[in-house]
């Protein structure tokens, strides 16, 4: 293997969006089995897989895939049985498995190559050859020549050297090659002269290659007169790393990040002219030179902002590659909780920033765990509900404009309110008067709290390190927020809600003391403006009321470590947080919004709470963008 | 006559037999380092395509005639290529 490593790692990408395209496929034809489309895409995402597998040598595995191919090849001429397709879904299951086990450094275990074993002699079961690889016969020339072509048909690959008296025989070899048949590729070379005055222009000496997609047969016919002189060789699709048929290219995520990078700064420094030329306007009094100064400004700017989209365009993901890691955790997680459990998911397509999606795993698997570990009634009690033993997960995403809303929703018990309320009087977030007065949709809310965890006991899988404070604070670090709807004992459904672009953010400028900072327009419900008069004092601390709802007053001074004089007349309050975390966070002033583009926090200060990112101002000052709801709680 | 020399360009024109082999090598030896100009060249015979190669003639305008534009004339260029590395 070690002589692979560079190929390991495009190797893994590539398996794992093949590895969600076939489960997608597979899906498909659950649905329709003798869909022709689904069929040949899957057809070619299990080829390609095999392909590399065998380039690195993986043969087990190559050898496996080839056995799933040729079982769609005899499916290919009818329709897909459920018992292929359970067989198939098992092969995903081990390919996935082996990718899992490569992508740290491991051989595959035994229970995977077992398992692959047992995969492969099902798969035999027919009268199917594991010996006949056509695609491996092609010579090297052949391949090499039709190496760079893009084709998911067959190519037949042609060398045609014709013999030196072929002029004096009156073969014209161009001509030949004109009558070839889908003709995709030709190269004429010629040897050199050594000398234009004792050149022989009669002796043939060329040498031409050629690529024509069309079949074998009609390529002979057309070469006949010459056949002494040709070569062929058909070459099987090749469908390689390269992806081909989608004529997408591989382009390393940091590559394309440096790209954004610099759009980023290109949007700053245009912003910055921008500044200039109002204050130039400003004291011209806008006539003149002035005037064509703000049109150029103005085109200068639509053109940043169409380089803007098509960049963002770029980093642009689909969720499928990310919901097809579920299918396999599901099944382990259920089947070592003795649960049956049965995942759907709709809006693969749906594509978010490439960060974001990639941010989105942990958050989502936390939850799905959740979901089969605390939602989900083992079967005798499902049973005994009336509810059909095997529970469904589903996970669902929807692009709704500038948002898409992933729903992670089960049919299990739901949030049990009670024990919710319980809970927090135990821990001290609630006393118990206030826990009563909550509503239930509030109270389930309060599983978001730091720290709470409403499972009885605490099992294997989840209620340990990360809790729904956890999922609640990587989701707002992706620019998104998460809410609840729970139906008790029917299930629960947690919505997340992310911006379908992160690049450009609407951010509120604020100023605390002699400092400005960031927050988030979308985190904000409102800005009010409230009389010293108005607040009153709760306990240790202040409190407004707005709309007969008591919000807590915190001050942003107290929150960043900066000193308050003395509080104004009437001052600007952000009212930020859902359910029992709404909070009024007093500022000092409010400056302006700027849309920008937000780098998220990294190094040291990854962790760091309440800070979501950084955003760079048109003067060149870092601008600390904040969670003000994180920060007060 | 479909091979004539132009000051540095050999002009190339319509059907270019093998017959006219003869006449574009000389062309070629009277002014060393002319380039062809192929605009009106509907057919190339291989000969003349061979001796373009060979002596690594540099092409001043390509035909509209798909097969001569788009493999021919790469062709030619990287033959030039060799040269030049």
């Amino acid at each position: 293997m070690s002589g692979h490593d560079d190929l390991l790692e495009p190797f893994l990408v590539e398996a794992r969006d093949l590895i969600g395209r076939t489960r997608h496929d597979l899906a498909r034809l659950a649905d329709a089995p003798s869909d022709r489309g689904a069929l040949e895409d899957l057809f070619r995402a299990i080829h390609t897989l095999k392909g590399s597998a065998a380039l690195l040598e993986l043969t087990v595995l190559a050898r496996l895939l080839h056995g799933a191919e040729t079982a769609l090849e005899r499916a290919r001429s009818g329709a897909l049985t459920a018992e292929s397709g359970d067989t198939l879904a098992r092969v995903l299951d081990v390919t996935e498995g082996w990718t899992d086990a490569l992508e740290v450094g491991r051989e595959p275990d035994e229970r995977l190559l077992e398992a692959a074993g047992r995969l492969m002699r099902r798969l035999e079961g027919g009268e199917s050859s594991l010996e006949e690889q056509p695609a491996q016969s092609a010579p090297a020339w052949a391949a090499v020549l039709t190496g760079d072509i893009a084709s998911p048909e067959r190519l037949v690959a042609i060398r045609y050297r014709p013999s030196p008296d072929a002029y004096f025989r009156g073969d014209d070899p161009l001509a030949v090659a004109r009558a070839i048949p889908g003709l995709l590729k030709l190269s004429i070379a010629a040897e050199p002269a050594e000398d234009p005055v004792t050149y022989d222009p009669f002796r043939c000496t060329l040498q031409i290659e050629a690529v024509a997609q069309a079949p074998l047969e009609d390529v002979r016919a057309a070469l006949r007169l010459v056949a002494d002189q040709v070569e062929l060789a058909a070459v099987a699709p090749v469908a390689t790393a390269a992806g081909l048929q989608l004529r997408s290219l591989h382009v390393d995520a940091a590559r394309l990040d440096a790209v954004a990078a610099l759009v980023g700064e290109l949007v700053v420094a245009k912003n910055a002219l921008a500044h200039e030329t109002r204050k130039l306007l400003a004291r011209t009094a806008g006539v003149g030179e002035g005037r064509d100064l703000l049109a150029r400004e103005a085109s200068l700017e639509r053109l940043v902002g169409d380089l803007h989209v098509a960049v963002t365009d770029l980093r642009l993901t689909p969720l499928r590659q990310l919901f097809a890691r579920f299918p396999r955790q599901v099944r382990e997680i259920a089947d070592g909780l003795g649960k049956a459990v049965d995942l759907r998911t709709s809006g693969e397509t749906v594509a978010l920033d490439k960060s974001v999606v990639e941010g989105l795993f942990e958050p989502l698997l936390h939850l799905v765990r959740n979901a089969i570990d605390h939602g989900v009634e083992t079967p005798d009690v499902r049973r005994a509900a009336g509810k059909p033993e095997r529970a469904t997960i589903s996970l669902d995403a929807e692009a709704r404009g500038a948002e898409v809303v992933i729903d992670v929703a089960d049919d299990g018990r739901g949030i049990d309110v009670a024990a919710v309320r319980r809970s927090a009087i135990a821990r001290g977030i609630l006393d118990a008067r206030a826990a009563e007065a909550l509503s239930d949709a509030a109270a389930a809310e309060l599983v978001f709290a730091q720290g709470f965890s409403t499972a009885g006991a605490v099992s294997d899988l989840s209620g340990r390190g990360v809790g729904m404070d956890a999922v609640r604070t990587s989701v707002a670090r992706l620019g998104g927020q998460v809410s609840l709807a729970n139906r008790p004992g029917k299930g629960l459904c947690v919505r997340l809600a992310l911006p379908a672009e992160v690049l450009l953010q609407k951010i509120l400028v604020v100023r605390s003391g002699l400092e400005r900072f960031g927050v988030p327009l979308q985190t904000i419900r409102e800005t009010h403006r409230v009389q010293r008069l108005e607040v009153t004092a709760v306990r240790e601390g202040r409190a407004y009321v707005r709309r007969d709802t008591v919000i807590p007053l915190v001050r942003l001074n107290d929150l960043v470590g900066a000193s308050t004089a003395e509080d104004a007349e009437v001052f600007p309050v952000l009212h930020v947080g859902a359910g029992e975390e709404q909070v009024g966070v007093q500022v000092d002033g409010i400056e302006e919004r700027l849309e920008a583009s937000m780098r998220p926090m990294s190094g040291l200060m990854a962790g760091y709470p309440g800070v979501l990112g950084t955003v760079l101002q048109a003067d060149g000052q870092v601008l600390l963008v904040l969670d003000l709801a994180e920060l007060a709680a | 006559m479909s091979v004539r020399l132009e000051g540095q360009v050999v002009v190339l024109e319509g059907d270019c037999r093998i017959e006219e082999a003869e006449a574009l090598l000389r062309a070629l030896q009277e002014a060393p380092g002319a380039a062809v100009d192929m605009a009106g060249v509907r057919h190339l015979h291989a000969a003349l395509l061979q001796i373009l190669l060979s002596l690594r003639v540099p092409v001043a305008s390509l035909p509209e005639e798909p097969l001569l534009r788009d493999h021919v004339g790469p062709s030619l260029e990287r033959a030039l290529g060799v040269a030049a590395g």
